[in-house]
This record gives structure tokens, C-alpha cells and sequence, in this order.
């Protein structure tokens, strides 16, 4: 990316999200509520407030977690949209054992959630990864399905394995205090989780392995020319199945951090709230940069909460978040094409050679070339 | 019969008539090289508008215009993305999906205010046929719908085997490249497919709403966009193998359905299944010489074996509703596991924008 072409870049992006407050007003307008009271109301609930911030900021991470597994996995040349089943399968196993924890200190506690709940998304990504690597189904279809079943499963636990509640309620048992990711004492309430350090953290980490390690390196070669990668030794196949695994993980630790870090101390059906689907996209409006997936992730993680507040005070209904967030991403698929015409326009009148393009919005491979 | 009965077949056939023509419709889009993701969007927004066409008209035909237009919407959209401005289709199947769901949920809060139950389609038998025993009541004794979903399946299937307008499809799919040095226009094939699909499943929501259960409920398609998505697949982009694949999950769905209600599973379900594992293991073996076995085959063979024991050792076990639930998706998922690799067959041009190399 040269400098010439951050600043048009920059303003595309500005250009989405002035299209979807726009959509926003409008929606807002169209039920009767003045827009002018409802931005207010969204700043008061979303960053106005130090509670609201500290929320805000909290719920951003299992988004942010999301996203990243989307952008290790398009480098790899692969797309699943498997992230609601993995964020689901990585909370309820997170549960299990978070339940089971209460004996341990908090450190170890923790960390067991953590390390079952990425376990267990990985565990559901890897159906699907061995479906696509084996079996030759389109990992896209396959895992659609079983977002489907993680769905019933996770019904299914709170109300029999795991229900916990003694007036029969569909959710587990309340959390041990030592399984409670920390959170900072200044702002009551449990609201700002110290999870958020895993913004900065995972982003940056995510940024070296793909660009400073063999590994990285290797990923990459999948997810460019499967040819090329497989003459200089590189199984395009193995290196899927890994990103698979990997955004499995992530979103899975994802789930676990919903639940942990979140606001109520027990696992109930609906705890996914559409995260595994508003974390792609988060990466589409990072436009799959790592280094910009965190402000992303904030962005959306504040239309969620703000939704709520708008909800509670002006009665506007949440589901506006959803269409907004779907609207996000014709915005930001539209802006890209325009962005590219732009660019190739101004390098065909420089009589230059076409730049490459960076956006997997133009990967010519099909989908059953994609191997 | 006990739970295989008449009502049984019926529950199947209004069960998969939606699903089959969503998925027709897929066929045809993914034939010419258009993925759809968003099936599922855009069934319930097809769901949606019909149901709200209802309550301001009354009037089922033009509710299910109604359906149609609303879904056509996103037909466009989607083929504005996918062939004009030339976007990831996957991605853009992403967002049709998201808007799907949030613009209907969104406007079923606030649009409609007082929702009424519909009484569902009426059924209109068939001279002479809704007499046969079993079939007949199932099959001929139906609502509107249904008869159209079948008359379409079947023109569809003709038209992409039997027209030259089939013939161009399929290249449009494969080598666009070569279909448009031949003079066949591919965006405009692929834009009448795109819209056609999504015509198709905004006509199976419909159905849904209006014609079955007689409500519009938040994302009440339940997941039979991505049942169609996969019965494609399965098919390996063929007519016949879409209707196969609608049975099988069609069928799941019906027992599921009254296994549900049941509350424990009679014997005749468990030898049912057992029948069933033995005809799959039947026609692997068809056409192989001498006896060998695979992997596949000795999994078969465990999963008969349970089944059997099942039956004898303990036929009256229970499942949980959820579980139950997520029967048809599980099978959807074991179906394609065993369908081979699908990948090499699908149409070479599925998914990917054709670039004419002229300005």
C-alpha cells in the first residue's frame, strides 16, 4: 500500500460509515423518533458513560476475536462462516469446565476457560475442516449446517447436561467467582473486563505471524497460488485445515470470553448474539487488516450496545443493529469497487501496468479451485 | 402404519416443496457460476412481505406477488454485487443473509401491528388421482403451491437438459470465456439466473408464511435456505440429485416432526432406519467387483449394527426436543459426507466474476 493510496482508502472508509449513520437516521426517522435524541442517546450508551465505555470496550473483544479468525482464514485462501457454531461450542465447553472450577485460584481458573473454549471451537471447526479436506464439501455450506446444530446442542445443554437453575430455567448454573475473567474495580459493575488488553495483543500478534513467520509466510502461499505453493512444497490443503483450526480457537476463546467477561454469570442459549456473523463483519470493515480489526470491532461492538440503549429508552427496536450491520458490508464491498476503479483507472492514464489488487474482493479463484 | 402414515407423507410433501423449489432455483444460479449465499435472507424477507401483503390485502395471489417482489429486491442486489460490481459472491451472500434477517425482524416489530393467523392454503385434490391409496392423498391432493413447485422442478429440469438455452447455461457456469466468444451473452444469463433464484426462494418463503404456518415469525425459515444451499451440493449440480436430496431431508424433517410429538421412539422407526442404512450399503456395493470392503463401508456396517441392537435391546428411548431438531441439518451434514467429493464437480465457474478483457 503506497501513501498516495491511504488517504482515498481512508475516505472510503469514512464514506461507509457516513452512508450507514445515514441509513441509520433514515430507519430511525421512519419510526418516529427524532435522530438528533437518538444520537444522543447512542453516545450516552456507548462512550458517554464510563460504565457504557467500559462495556462497549469489553463486548468488542469476543468481535475483534472473531474477525481475526476470518482474516487468518481468507490469507489461507479459505472462507467458512462456521464462527456462530465454534463461538457456541467453544462457550458451552468453557462452561463445562468453568463449572467444574471452583476449587482452583482464580489465574488457573481462568485460564481453563480459556484454554476449553478455544478447544472446543476448535474441535467443532475441525468437522468442518475435515469435511472440506476429506470429503471435498464446500466448507461454506458445511459450515452453515453446523452453526445449525451447535445451535440446538447449546439449547440442549441448558436444559439437561448443563441446566443448573433450580426453578428450571434454560441456563447453567452460576460461574464460580475464581472462573470470572478480572475486570477493573474503578467503574462499578463488572463492566470493563481487563480482556480488553486482547485487542492490542491478538492484533499485533496476528499482524507478525502472518507477515514475519514461516508460518505466516506459508499460510499466505495457500491462500495466493495453490500452484505455486504446491511446487515450492506447501500443502495448500494441510495450511487450510490449520486456518480452519485457528479461527476455530479464536472463536471459540470468543464464546468463552462472552460468558466470562460478560454481564450475567451463567450460560443461556441465546449467550452467541450473533457475534460469529458481526465479527466477518468487523474484518470486512477492517477491510481484512489486522492492524485496523480492533477499531472495527469497536465500531460494531457500539452500534450492539448502543442498539440496546436505543432500545430501552426510545424503543427503537435492536434488530436495526443487524440491518446495519448488513448494510456495512454492501457498503464496504461497494466502496472497495469503486476504490479499485479509481486506482486502475488512474494507472491506466499513467499508461503503467495495472496495480495489483490487495482486496480479496477480486480473487479470481472459484470456489472449486480453492482446494 | 403408526407413524409412517398418510399424514406422515403429506407433512413431507408440504415440508419439502419450499426447500425444493428454493433449491431449483439455487441450481439454476450456481449452474451459471452464481452462488448464493444468502438463500436464507432471502427466503425470510420473501416470507415477510408476503405475510405483510396479506394483511393489507387479503388476497393469497397477490400476497404471494408480494413475496416475490420483496425477494426480487435482493435478487437484484445480489446481482448488482456479484456480476456488475464484480464483489466477492461469498461475501456478498454474507450481507444479503444479515440484511435479510435484520430488515425482516426489524420491520415485524414496527411495521406490523397486529398480527392475525391465516388459516393455510387451501387443497385442491385432483380428478381421479387423489383416490390412489397412500400417493394419492399425499400427492394429488394438495395445495396450489405445490402443484406449481412441481410443474416448475420438473420445467426447469427439462429446460437445462433438453433447451439450447440449458446448453448456454451450463457453459456460461463453466467457461464463460468460451460462451462469449460463442455470442451467448453471460451477464445477461447470469443476471436472469441470479433473479430467478432468488425469485424461487422468495416464493418458498412464502409459502411458508402464508400458505403453511399462517404467520410471520423472527428468522422462521429455520435454516431450510441453507438445507436447499446443501441439497445442491449434494445433487452435484444435478436436477435429479436436488430432488433426492429434498426427500431425504424432507422425510428426516416429517419424522423428526412427529417423533417430537411421539416422545419415544417406536421400534418401527429404529428397523426403518436399519432398512434404509442397508439400502445405502446396498448401492455402494453395486457395480463393485468381488466383495471388498472400505472404511466407509465397515462404518456403515457398525452404524446398521447399532441400529438392529437398538431395535431389539432398547426400543423405546427418548431424545431430547432440541436434539431432535437438529436432525435434519445432521443428516444434511452426513449426506454430504458421503456424497464424494463434490468439489471437483461443481461448475468450474461457480463463484468466480467474468472479466471481458474489452472496456
Amino acid at each position: 500500500m503506497t501513501g498516495k493510496d491511504l488517504l482515498p482508502r481512508i475516505g472510503a472508509q469514512l464514506a461507509v460509515v457516513v452512508g450507514a449513520i445515514a441509513l441509520a437516521a433514515a430507519m430511525v426517522a421512519a419510526i418516529g423518533v427524532s435522530p438528533g435524541d437518538a444520537l444522543s442517546v447512542f453516545w450516552d450508551g456507548t462512550f458517554g458513560r464510563s460504565a457504557n465505555l467500559g462495556t462497549t470496550l469489553t463486548q468488542s473483544v469476543p468481535l475483534l476475536l472473531v474477525a481475526l479468525g476470518w482474516i487468518v482464514t481468507t490469507r489461507a485462501g479459505r472462507l467458512h462462516v462456521g464462527f456462530p457454531g465454534q463461538v457456541i461450542t467453544g462457550g458451552s465447553a468453557a462452561t463445562a469446565v468453568g463449572l467444574q472450577c471452583g476449587g482452583l485460584p482464580m489465574p488457573l481458573a481462568v485460564l481453563a476457560t480459556v484454554a476449553a473454549g478455544g478447544l472446543g471451537g476448535m474441535l467443532w471447526a475441525a468437522v468442518t475442516a475435515w469435511l472440506w479436506a476429506s470429503r471435498g464439501v464446500l466448507e461454506i455450506v458445511s459450515s452453515l449446517l453446523l452453526n445449525l446444530v451447535a445451535v440446538q446442542v447449546a439449547a440442549w445443554l441448558v436444559r439437561g447436561p448443563l441446566q443448573g437453575s433450580l426453578d428450571g430455567q434454560p441456563q447453567s448454573k452460576t460461574f464460580p467467582d475464581s472462573t470470572w475473567w478480572p475486570a477493573y474495580d474503578g467503574i462499578p459493575g463488572r463492566t470493563l473486563s481487563y480482556d480488553v488488553v486482547l485487542l492490542p495483543i491478538c492484533a499485533i500478534l496476528v499482524v507478525v505471524v502472518l507477515s514475519r513467520t514461516v508460518f505466516g509466510f506459508r499460510l499466505r502461499m495457500a491462500g495466493g497460488n495453490r500452484d505455486a505453493a504446491r511446487w515450492s512444497g506447501v500443502d495448500p490443503v494441510r495450511e487450510g485445515v490449520k486456518a480452519i483450526l485457528i479461527s476455530g480457537g479464536l472463536a471459540g476463546v470468543a464464546g468463552a470470553a462472552l460468558l466470562f467477561a460478560g454481564s450475567t454469570p451463567w450460560m443461556s442459549d441465546g449467550f452467541e448474539a450473533n457475534v460469529g456473523f458481526n465479527g466477518i463483519a468487523v474484518a470486512l470493515l477492517a477491510r481484512n487488516s489486522a492492524a485496523a480489526a480492533p477499531i472495527a470491532a469497536i465500531a460494531f461492538s457500539s452500534l450492539n450496545v448502543g442498539g440496546t440503549a436505543l432500545q430501552a429508552q426510545l424503543d427503537v427496536p435492536s434488530s436495526m443493529a443487524s440491518v446495519l450491520q448488513g448494510a456495512v458490508i454492501v457498503l464496504v464491498l461497494v466502496a472497495a469497487v469503486l476504490l479499485q476503479r479509481r486506482v486502475s483507472r488512474r494507472a491506466a492514464t499513467a499508461l503503467s501496468p495495472a496495480p495489483e489488487s490487495d482486496a480479496k474482493d477480486a480473487d479470481p479463484a472459484p470456489l472449486a479451485e480453492r482446494v | 402404519m403408526g407413524i409412517f402414515d398418510v399424514a406422515f407423507l403429506v407433512s413431507a410433501v408440504t415440508i419439502a416443496a419450499p426447500i425444493l423449489l428454493a433449491a431449483t432455483g439455487e441450481l439454476v444460479s450456481e449452474k451459471a457460476g452464481v452462488i448464493n449465499v444468502g438463500l436464507e435472507g432471502v427466503m425470510l424477507t420473501g416470507a415477510f412481505t408476503a405475510y405483510w401483503t396479506m394483511l393489507g390485502t387479503g388476497n393469497m395471489f397477490v400476497s404471494f406477488l408480494g413475496g416475490l417482489a420483496g425477494a426480487l429486491l435482493f435478487g437484484v442486489l445480489m446481482a448488482v454485487l456479484a456480476i456488475e460490481a464484480k464483489v466477492d459472491q461469498i461475501v456478498s451472500g454474507i450481507a444479503i443473509g444479515l440484511l435479510g434477517y435484520g430488515i425482516t425482524t426489524f420491520l415485524n416489530s414496527d411495521a406490523i401491528k397486529d398480527p392475525k393467523t391465516l388459516a393455510p392454503m387451501e387443497r385442491h385434490g385432483i380428478p381421479g388421482l387423489e383416490h390412489l391409496p397412500v400417493v394419492g392423498q399425499a400427492l394429488f391432493n394438495q395445495d396450489v403451491f405445490i402443484y406449481v413447485t412441481a410443474v416448475v422442478v420438473v420445467l426447469v429440469a427439462l429446460a437445462m437438459t433438453r433447451t439450447t438455452w440449458g446448453v448456454n447455461l451450463k457453459a456460461v457456469g463453466e467457461t464463460p470465456i468460451a460462451a462469449d466468444a460463442a455470442g451467448v451473452s453471460v451477464r445477461g444469463l447470469r443476471w436472469a439466473a441470479t433473479v430467478f433464484s432468488a425469485g424461487c426462494a422468495g416464493l418458498a418463503g412464502a409459502y411458508l408464511s402464508i400458505g403453511d404456518v399462517g404467520v410471520f415469525r423472527e428468522s422462521m425459515t429455520g435454516g431450510r435456505g441453507y438445507l436447499a444451499l446443501a441439497a445442491v451440493l449434494f445433487s452435484r449440480w444435478r436436477p435429479g440429485g436436488v430432488g433426492l436430496a429434498v426427500t431425504i431431508f424432507a422425510v428426516t424433517d416429517a419424522t423428526q416432526l412427529r417423533l417430537q410429538a411421539l416422545g419415544e421412539i417406536p421400534r418401527e422407526v429404529w428397523i426403518a432406519a436399519a432398512l434404509i442404512v442397508l439400502v445405502v450399503l446396498a448401492l455402494r456395493a453395486r457395480g463393485r467387483a468381488g466383495i471388498r470392503l472400505t472404511r466407509g463401508d465397515a462404518f456403515i456396517g457398525v452404524v446398521l449394527i447399532a441400529l438392529v441392537v437398538t431395535a431389539i435391546a432398547a426400543p423405546k428411548t427418548t431424545l431430547p426436543v432440541p436434539l431432535w431438531l437438529a436432525m435434519p441439518y445432521v443428516l444434511a451434514l452426513v449426506a454430504l459426507a458421503t456424497a464424494g467429493n463434490t468439489r471437483n464437480q461443481a461448475p468450474a465457474a461457480l463463484s468466480i466474476p467474468y472479466l471481458r478483457s474489452e472496456t
